[in-house]
């Protein structure tokens, strides 16, 4: 059984870090967010699995504090969307900007 | 503890390892500031589930309350307000290598120092454990950080209490007196506001129960606090509540009351008992229940009013798509 | 290699790709998230001393370490916060004074002394049209 249990959180770890994929190519902010709630998701499932597996009482604790604290980060985004709407197709920032931008002064509100 | 080693097998932590080193390198050279804060956000959980495997719970608990709640927290709304920045002129090639070379550097004398460290590795296990028991505490980390190292834990908390008083002055002059508003980002979504009814009485017995069992648990008044901070944050970016206004007494208060407790016990110990620091025999556990319940106190109100950010005056908010307005006032 | 050497490696990584970041960041929130990148890095090493030692001495890790890593790891945070506040207010300040060049006779000024004497009030009638649209 122990090692069932394991094995299985060992498994479950190795997915979630295929998801880190996903963090990385992107191609939106909402596909990178989704794939940390994954992390997050599946870290709770290995740290029970691992810690039912080797007895370790205070994983559960953990899992706790992760599942408790998994939203928050979604919840930052959703926020900061409402705060700045047209930043979530925002075009990539020239990168040799003009000495004194004053072309683009009515985007501040 | 009967078991010394964490019987897993090894090879999960070699792709732990490659994951942490890949996601800091890309956070490092990717393109747009909030895709590399959410990575951020991921990294925090992956360095959580890395101090497990070290077998530190005490610290996976405090990574995990602080990187997975408040940072994500506190650098997204960040990446919302301060919009994206435009590239920073980067030097030349020869700059940029030999920057390079020389970090690489540093990394490899560390590995080399981490790799040939002396073989029966030094510590400080029998010594503590052999004390612990004066402190009836069973987790040895809350005897070294309220006991044997009570010097450091108490110049943290008078950190803390400092950085929000930093803080606060960062503020306009004219919004002095105001209430804080770094998250203040628009009108709250429905969902948010029904998971911000919803999470904090959980988040609440979550964070009493991380104190609480942190005497003879990993847990204690770090990682309490930061839960109830994180509540309470969350609870101001709902607009359910508004953060307190800076020159509210009660909270101010709050904020001192864990070190300065802290600090008058510690001095009544060089009367009553033998150091600075040093607790009555008798009174050893009521005195460190009492010092870590206001340290509990004092860390969450400090780290929820760091999230807040300085008092502001309500207004538009800080520029945003402005490129080079973060540079503008320096030449 | 064991799990502390893994992991102390790991950290030299991070310590030097957060080095880099930190000097030569894209925008200066990066080089924020490069600056926790060191702190976490050199946790990491602490945290890979730590298990040595927690090993050698018969328990998982050494308290000690352990707990230099949990008061470093809270005051890493509150540097993060005071960071960022510092980057939103030079923003704000750099906008503010873009805002002031750009119209000269503007009435809102933010330093004249009428608005600046407002100081305990929830909204200082001059701040109103502090946007200039």
């Amino acid at each position: 059984m122990t090692g069932f249990l394991l094995i299985a959180g060992v498994f479950i770890l190795l997915t979630v870090l295929l998801g880190l994929v996903r963090v990385l190519r992107g191609p939106g902010d909402a596909e990178r967010l989704m794939a940390v709630q994954l992390l997050g998701t599946g870290g709770v499932a290995a740290l029970l699995l691992l810690g039912s597996a080797i007895d370790l009482t205070a994983t559960t604790d953990l899992a706790l504090l992760l599942a408790l604290l998994a939203a928050f980060a979604a919840i930052a985004f959703v926020a900061g969307l409402g705060a700045n709407p047209g930043a979530f197709t925002a075009a990539r920032p020239v990168s040799a900007p003009s000495s004194h931008s004053n072309g683009d002064s009515p985007a501040g509100d | 503890m009967p078991d010394v080693s964490l019987p897993d097998p090894h090879w999960a932590d070699l792709p732990l390892g490659f994951a942490l080193l890949v996601l800091a390198l890309w956070l490092t050279w990717t393109q747009r500031d909030r895709a590399a804060v959410i990575g951020f956000t991921g990294y925090g959980l992956l360095v959580a589930i890395a101090w497990v495997r070290l077998g530190s719970m005490d610290v996976a608990l405090t990574e995990a309350a602080l990187g997975g709640g408040l940072m994500g927290l506190l650098l997204l709304t960040a990446a919302a307000r301060l919009g994206e920045e435009t590239d920073q002129p980067a030097p030349g090639l020869p700059a940029r290598l030999s920057i390079a070379l020389l970090c690489l550097g540093v990394t490899l004398v560390l590995a080399a120092v981490v790799l040939g460290l002396p073989s029966p590795a030094p510590n400080l296990v029998a010594p503590v454990a052999s004390h612990q028991a004066v402190t009836e505490l069973g987790n040895p980390v809350a005897a070294v950080l309220i006991a044997f190292r009570a010097v450091d834990t108490m110049l943290e908390s008078v950190v803390l209490a400092l950085a929000v008083i930093v803080l606060w002055s960062f503020g306009a002059d004219r919004a002095w007196g105001a209430r804080p508003r770094a998250l203040h980002l628009g009108p709250p979504s429905p969902a948010l506001v029904f998971l911000g009814r919803l999470l904090p009485p959980a988040g609440l017995i979550v964070g009493v129960h991380l104190f609480w069992t942190g005497a003879d648990h990993p847990g204690g008044p770090f990682q309490g606090g930061a839960v109830l901070a994180a509540m309470a944050a969350l609870l101001w970016l709902a607009r359910l509540g508004e953060p307190p206004r800076v020159s509210d007494g009660l909270t101010r208060l709050g904020i001192v009351v864990g070190p300065l407790l802290f600090l008058l016990i510690g001095l009544a110990g060089a009367v009553i008992a033998d150091a600075f620091l040093d607790y009555p025999e008798a009174l050893t556990k009521p005195l460190i229940l009492l010092i870590e319940a206001a340290k509990t106190l004092s860390v969450a109100v400090a780290l929820a009013l760091l999230v807040a950010g300085p008092p502001e005056l309500p207004g538009p908010m800080p520029p945003r798509q402005s490129g080079r307005a973060a540079k503008g006032v320096t030449p | 290699m064991n799990e502390a050497q893994l992991y102390g490696v790991c950290g030299a990584g991070l310590v030097g790709i957060g080095l880099y970041g930190a000097i030569l960041g894209r925008s200066t929130l990066r080089r924020l998230l490069a600056f926790n990148l060191v702190g976490s890095g050199v946790f990491l090493i602490f945290g890979a001393i730590a298990r040595r030692g927690g090993l050698a001495g018969g328990a998982q890790s050494d308290p000690v370490p352990q707990a230099l890593v949990i008061t470093g790891l809270v005051v890493a945070f509150a540097a993060t916060a005071l960071a960022v506040a510092l980057l939103i207010r030079l923003a704000t300040v750099a906008h503010e004074a873009a805002s002031a060049a750009a119209t000269p006779g503007s009435t809102d000024d933010p330093s004249t002394p009428a608005t600046a004497s407002q100081g305990r009030g929830e909204r200082g009638p001059g701040h109103v049209g502090a946007g200039h649209s």
